[in-house]
């Protein structure tokens, strides 16, 4: 399967499991609560427990409808949680005259750990407005429970809840930006790879221009050759009683209008299946996985390559299995990863023609096979090869042996990121300086897992 | 008047003999088909000797358009060479230009552009041959 960036946004939502679980907790809390409450006879706090039971179905049925991220869920619940803590408290106080037992610094201490997780869960605003409001409520019951908060622990609190905030604050704040920096890594990944993409296609662009161009002379030419063959045909046709060399002249003209529409014809169709192949090509997909017949996506590889490359007098040969090889992958990665085989196996073939004299014959051959368990695609080529030295570093990223400017290094490198990486296969290369280079690209059949 | 027309495409001569009909009848011009700088470089030797114009496609089978204007210029052949090629842009037409070419013409060709090429290398007496 393809890898994932080390880190995302999603690693950083609340699972699944641990939602439902920490629901289950707090409902039986909850319910805990209700039972020990009503069995006092405590009407208020049943009263409370219910409507906190109904905040929490409320919530988990909003998560359940997708109306919710289970993020804010959760501090939805710790609200809930805090409420219910809150009326505790201000119940106590009033019905007992005011005297802070150990039950109230009990709930306090739940109470500002709910909302400090809720506040963080939110957002930095949420922070600060909690920070404010516990200080103005401190600050309040100081003025009108004097006795309810004694100046000492007036002092402690509020240089406590300011601290608090403090931290909540910057730390959602890191993570805000933690979070941002991982989407924009993500995305320049992404459009990284696209570019790559746009690359390998900018590599062939030549070749495709010059492979549409040669069809359209043919195209252009023999359309305005025509017409002016049709022009003297007629002044042919106005003679009645032709001579012999009138007619011969006619037939000729007749025999060279045909030809050249069948000529224009099949020019325009070599110009049509260059455009498709660039097409498929340049699809980009994105990377998803489907089943794939490599006899066609390594025929029309080796096609591309071959027209991009200055292919002196290459004998190209494609040698597809008798019938469909299928496996599992991402088309355009996997044409990509081809691609670059062959560019490398044409650019090597046309490197040893410019070195040796007319008698090489440069050869590429791109063969389709299939194994037991294993789809087998081979490239190979009878150019420069590479030495013992060289094989240790081809897939090494950046390492080239092309002239600068002419090879970026990756190519290798992100061929064997897509065949072994992302498609679980294998990746060989064998040859030396004499024969030449052979690749071997190993890939599961389809349903063979 | 001898024209040199080196080109891996196998259209092109049924082309240049299409449009040039009437001059190649008269006796006025008669091409002589490469389809490689190889051939081309032995052509030279014998049937293309006298040729007044060479033009050249850049991408070919073996040895390139411009790796032929090396081995001109090294065997002292300082015929007219115009470049025909579907590769656009000035680095080939510079590169060219550099190694002796006369000019460039993108394909597809021009055939009013080439006729006046054709025109103002034609030799004062034309090479007549029998029809």
């Amino acid at each position: 399967m393809a890898k994932g960036p080390v880190l995302s946004p999603e690693e950083f939502t609340i699972r699944k499991p641990v939602f439902q679980t920490g629901v289950l907790v707090f409902v039986l809390g909850t319910l805990g609560g209700l039972y020990s409450d009503w069995s006092q006879g405590n009407a208020v706090a049943t009263l409370l427990d219910l409507a906190t039971l109904a905040v929490v179905l409320l919530i988990t049925l909003a998560v359940w409808r997708g109306a919710l991220d289970r993020g804010r869920a959760v501090a939805g619940l710790l609200y809930a949680g805090a409420f219910n803590f809150l009326f505790s408290i201000g119940h106590h106080l009033i019905n007992r005259s005011a005297t802070l037992d150990t039950a109230i610094y009990n709930n306090l201490f739940i109470l500002a750990l709910f909302l400090a997780v809720s506040a963080l869960l939110v957002g930095r605003t949420a922070i600060l407005a909690l920070g404010g409001t516990i200080l103005v409520v401190l600050l309040t019951a100081s003025v009108f429970w004097n006795n309810a908060l004694t100046a000492g622990n007036l002092w402690f609190e509020i240089p406590a809840v300011t601290g608090a905030t403090y931290l909540l604050f910057h730390y959602r704040g890191s993570l805000d930006r933690l979070l941002a920096d991982l989407k924009r890594v993500i995305g320049e990944n992404t459009s990284l790879r696209q570019r790559e993409r746009l690359a390998s296609l900018g590599e062939i662009s030549a070749g495709i221009a010059h492979e549409i161009k040669n069809p359209l002379n043919f195209v252009v030419n023999f359309a305005e050759s025509s017409r002016e063959l049709l022009t003297e045909l007629e002044t042919h046709l106005d003679t009645s009683s032709p001579s012999e060399q009138q007619r011969e002249e006619r037939d000729y003209l007749l025999r060279e209008l045909h030809q050249n529409l069948e000529d224009i014809r099949t020019q325009g169709l070599r110009g049509v299946s260059t455009v498709q192949g660039m097409l498929h090509h340049a699809r980009t997909g994105n990377g998803e996985f489907q089943a794939i017949d490599l006899n066609e996506v390594a025929g029309e590889c080796l096609f591309l390559a071959g027209l991009g490359s200055k292919r002196g007098r290459t004998v190209q040969k494609f040698q597809a299995w008798p019938e469909p090889v299928m496996v599992r992958g991402s088309r355009s990665d996997l044409s990509r990863a081809f691609l670059n085989l062959c560019n490398n196996a044409f650019w090597s073939v046309v490197e040893k023609a410019r070195r040796e004299d007319a008698l090489y014959t440069p050869q590429v051959t791109v063969t389709v096979e299939m194994a037991k368990s294993e789809a087998l695609v081979l490239v190979r080529d009878n150019g420069v090869g590479f030495s013992a030295q060289t094989k240790a570093q081809l897939f090494v990223p950046f390492f080239t042996t092309k002239p600068a400017g002419e090879g970026t290094g990756l190519g290798l490198a992100l061929t064997r990121e897509v065949v072994v990486d992302q498609h679980g296969g294998r990746l060989e290369a064998s040859g030396d300086l004499e024969t030449g280079a052979l690749f071997s690209v190993f890939l599961p059949l389809l349903g063979d897992t | 008047m001898i024209v040199l027309l080196i080109d891996d495409e196998p259209t092109m001569p049924r082309l240049f003999d299409q449009r040039y009909r009437k001059d190649i009848r008269d006796g006025l011009l008669q091409f002589v088909y490469s389809a490689s700088a190889e051939e081309a470089l032995k052509k030279l030797e014998g049937e293309a000797g006298e040729a007044a114009l060479i033009l050249s496609d850049i991408n070919m089978p073996g040895m390139s358009g411009l790796d032929l204007l090396d081995v001109l210029k090294a065997r002292g052949i300082s015929k007219p060479v115009y470049m025909i090629s579907a590769y656009d842009g000035s680095e080939y037409e510079a590169q060219a230009l550099a190694k002796g070419a006369r000019g460039f013409l993108a394909k597809p060709v021009r055939f009013d552009q080439l006729n006046r090429l054709i025109e103002e290398h034609r030799p004062p007496t034309p090479v007549t041959r029998p029809r």
